[in-house]
């Protein structure tokens, strides 16, 4: 068989060609850390990983969402907390002005701080999240409580009945507060009508009424709680949400790791194989070139 | 005695001839298409008073060695390698226009505008939320706009490479033709013409790159060259091919000058075309599709909710353009993010609900029946996906062709050393006539003393 030097020297150059193609794409995937960075390097890799990464980014959002779900629904929380603090001093007051021994003038000023904790509770109901009403409902440009002698308690309404809420999943909405409309409206009628009408028992010295009251404002406290713990149920739901999010990213992520990063062993073994063949192809090509009739002429 | 004179007359002329063709085929070694030749050489000889006596050596050819079935095959490989490349490097382009390792790409960029969306409507009063929305849906508009623009580049580049392939191919087969008329003529005289052979091969060559043809070589050993059963080549006359380009349809029409329509099949012309008329026009109706559906779902959603500031229902991206060229955010929502709609209700401010639906349009197939962020993700890596398949079939067509060349090479390729073991040899022999043409000098001396 004829061998040519351009067979020789044509099969040198593309071997060498090969070998240093290869080592460049070792090299690049051994410094950028990935194998796959544009999808012609491994398209369906490339496709599944942009994919996953995309619902990454989802839950990553719903994450967001659950944090700023549960900084507002743990203001929220805390300020339902206050007002069953100041309804039950409501009722403590309320069970001393009812006791026959109490004094007229006490009672005055009895009469005094209750409405000094109701103007807290208003105060309480209005707290706010940015610009945003806690208890406003949707309704959350406007104070949901205001003053007003002619409204029931005192206190008009303007908030609405729709809860804010967050998106923490697919199709998955959460309440991450209470409107003041249904904070409001308790089985023994308006919560302000109800600490209203206790006032004004007190300054009537009406201990008849004063006792009637008794239930009722015991039913304004157990409205509270329950929809406080309503509210704490929704924050741990959020909080366990946002565990299983960050465990299913783990997986998520380390999905895409293996799709389209770089299996670092592999690639130095592969270096080390392309390397010897690169280097016995330059030293015996440089042997091989000297052998010529030309140097014996 | 005078036969001793013509026969080492003859062995000094065909031992220089033979010299000087292995000294051409040893220069020529490197040089593209040259095929190494052989000096034919036959014993002359009489009858002479009943015997058969020699009269030397005759030079009956020189001859080219050179296998033309190879070639035939080869520039079959060559012509699918030449399709093969020309679409890598085009798609290649394409990739990198809509393509990136940086992660800024089309699917991020809308997955970013539903994750805004959805941050809307956790706290559809924050400003700073509505502000990086209107970042994030600007950006998308310019990335599409990119993206357009990028393809438009590709698209001019693609039809530039077919308008000079024409071009090149014109230089061809008018190289070839003027070639068509030296091989001919010396045909004729019975003298073949080597070295315009070799340099048809290596027209042949670069041509069979840039389109697909057919070839006959007639009696007088003229080439005729058919592209697509049209024949563009015949003696030493050949047609010039035309390209007629309507940029609006993005359509190519090869015609002759006479307006007959040339159809490639294969080469670097034919995958240029493919490209320019069918692969970046597809490009271009996805993304297209992409601006489009964007557009309707997103103003439906959106002009169904309310903004903070009044109760009207506005358009989020602007109705009037609806093409990934020109994809824009709706004016109004520009000079003023409170008329971002994310309420369902007008006047409630806390209300997110619209902002949520919009955010819950990237779990929706309404492209094509697949995810926004899915289909882009398809979008992005058509390029790739056909690029790594052209990479494997081009490196098996890369191989084959290599065989090939070895085969050929064999055949007529030069081997220095066997060039330079027969220089030897043929001095020698040049030597030996030489000593030859002496001895009948000095045989004649003898002769002529002793008449003196």
């Amino acid at each position: 068989m004829r061998i040519t030097q351009k067979i020789i020297f044509d099969d040198f150059m593309r071997d060498i060609n090969k070998n240093r193609s290869q080592m460049a794409g070792i090299q690049s995937d051994l410094s950028s850390g990935k194998r796959v960075r544009i999808p012609s390097q491994d398209p369906i890799s490339f496709q599944r990983s942009r994919i996953l990464e995309e619902n990454i980014r989802k839950q990553e959002q719903y994450q967001n969402n659950i944090s700023s779900g549960l900084r507002q629904g743990r203001l929220a929380q805390e300020a339902l907390d206050e007002t069953i603090d100041s309804l039950i001093e409501v009722k403590r007051i309320l069970t001393h002005g009812a006791t026959d021994t109490s004094r007229d003038k006490v009672r005055e000023s009895m009469a005094q701080e209750i409405a000094g904790i109701r103007d807290t509770i208003v105060m309480t109901l209005n707290s706010s999240y940015g610009d945003r009403y806690l208890f406003g409902g949707t309704n959350s440009a406007a104070e949901p409580l205001t003053f007003d002698e002619a409204a029931p308690g005192g206190v008009t309404n303007n908030s609405n009945a729709t809860a804010p809420r967050i998106q923490a999943g697919d199709q998955m909405f959460v309440d991450i507060s209470i409107t003041a409309t249904e904070l409001r409206d308790t089985a023994a009628g308006d919560l302000f009508a109800v600490i209203g009408n206790i006032e004004q028992a007190l300054r009537d010295n009406d201990t008849g009424a004063l006792n009637q009251m008794m239930g009722d404002i015991t039913e304004t406290i157990d409205h509270t709680a329950i929809l406080a713990s309503r509210l704490g149920n929704n924050i741990n739901r959020l909080e366990f949400m946002n565990e299983q999010y960050e465990s299913t990213n783990i997986v998520l992520k380390s999905n895409v790791s293996e799709l389209v990063d770089t299996d670092f062993a592999k690639a130095f073994s592969d270096m080390q194989r392309t390397q010897i063949a690169f280097e016995s192809a330059m030293a015996v090509h440089t042997q091989m070139i000297h052998n010529t009739l030309l140097d014996y002429l | 005695m005078r036969t001793l004179f013509e026969i080492s007359k003859s062995g000094l002329q065909s031992a220089e001839r033979s010299l000087s063709v292995t000294a051409n085929n040893v220069i020529n070694a490197n040089t593209p298409g040259y095929s190494r030749q052989r000096v034919d050489k036959e014993p002359i000889g009489q009858q002479w008073r009943g015997l058969h006596a020699g009269l030397g050596v005759n030079i009956t050819s020189i001859t080219r060695l050179r296998n033309d079935l190879i070639d035939i095959q080869l520039g079959q490989k060559r012509q699918e390698m030449g399709y093969m490349q020309e679409k890598i490097k085009l798609f290649e382009q394409l990739e990198t226009a809509v393509a990136s390792d940086s992660g800024g790409d089309l699917d991020v960029h809308i997955g970013r505008l539903f994750d805004s969306f959805s941050e809307l409507s956790n706290d559809p009063q924050d400003f700073s939320v509505r502000n990086n929305l209107v970042g994030e849906a600007i950006q998308l508009a310019e990335k599409m706009g990119d993206m357009h623009r990028s393809m438009d580049r590709v698209s001019d580049v693609t039809r530039q490479s077919v308008v000079n392939t024409t071009d090149k191919i014109n230089e061809l087969l008018s190289d070839l033709a003027s070639l068509n008329k030296s091989i001919t003529v010396s045909d004729a005289m019975s003298r073949p013409d080597h070295a315009s052979l070799d340099i048809q091969v290596q027209k042949l060559e670069e041509l069979a790159e840039l389109v697909d043809f057919e070839t006959m070589t007639s009696k007088n050993g003229g080439l005729e060259v058919r592209i697509g059963g049209v024949q563009v080549l015949h003696q030493d006359s050949y047609r010039k091919i035309i390209p007629h380009n309507d940029d609006v349809a993005r359509s190519f029409d090869l015609r002759l000058e006479n307006g007959t329509r040339v159809a490639p099949e294969g080469g670097k012309l034919s995958a240029a075309i493919d490209v320019y008329e069918q692969e970046i026009p597809d490009m271009r109706a996805r993304i297209n599709l992409i601006a489009e559906t964007m557009v309707s779902e997103f103003n439906a959603l959106h002009r169904a909710g309310f903004g903070l500031a009044d109760g009207e229902s506005r358009d989020f991206f602007d109705p009037a353009f609806t093409t990934a060229h020109d994809i824009r955010v709706n004016q109004e929502i520009l000079d003023n993010h409170e008329h971002i709609a994310a309420s369902s209700v007008a006047g409630e401010a806390g209300n997110g609900k619209v902002a949520s639906a919009i955010a819950n349009l990237r779990n929706d197939s309404f492209m094509n029946g697949r995810k926004p962020v899915d289909y882009a993700v398809d979008l992005i890596s058509s390029p790739g996906a056909n690029l790594s398949q052209l990479r494997l079939a081009s490196e098996a067509r890369e191989s084959e062709i290599r065989m090939l060349e070895v085969q050929q090479e064999r055949e007529a390729g030069v081997n220095v050393d066997e060039e330079l073991s027969l220089l030897i040899q043929y001095q020698n022999a040049y030597q030996g006539a030489a000593r030859v043409m002496a001895s009948a000098q000095q045989m004649y001396d003898t002769l002529i003393s002793l008449v003196r």
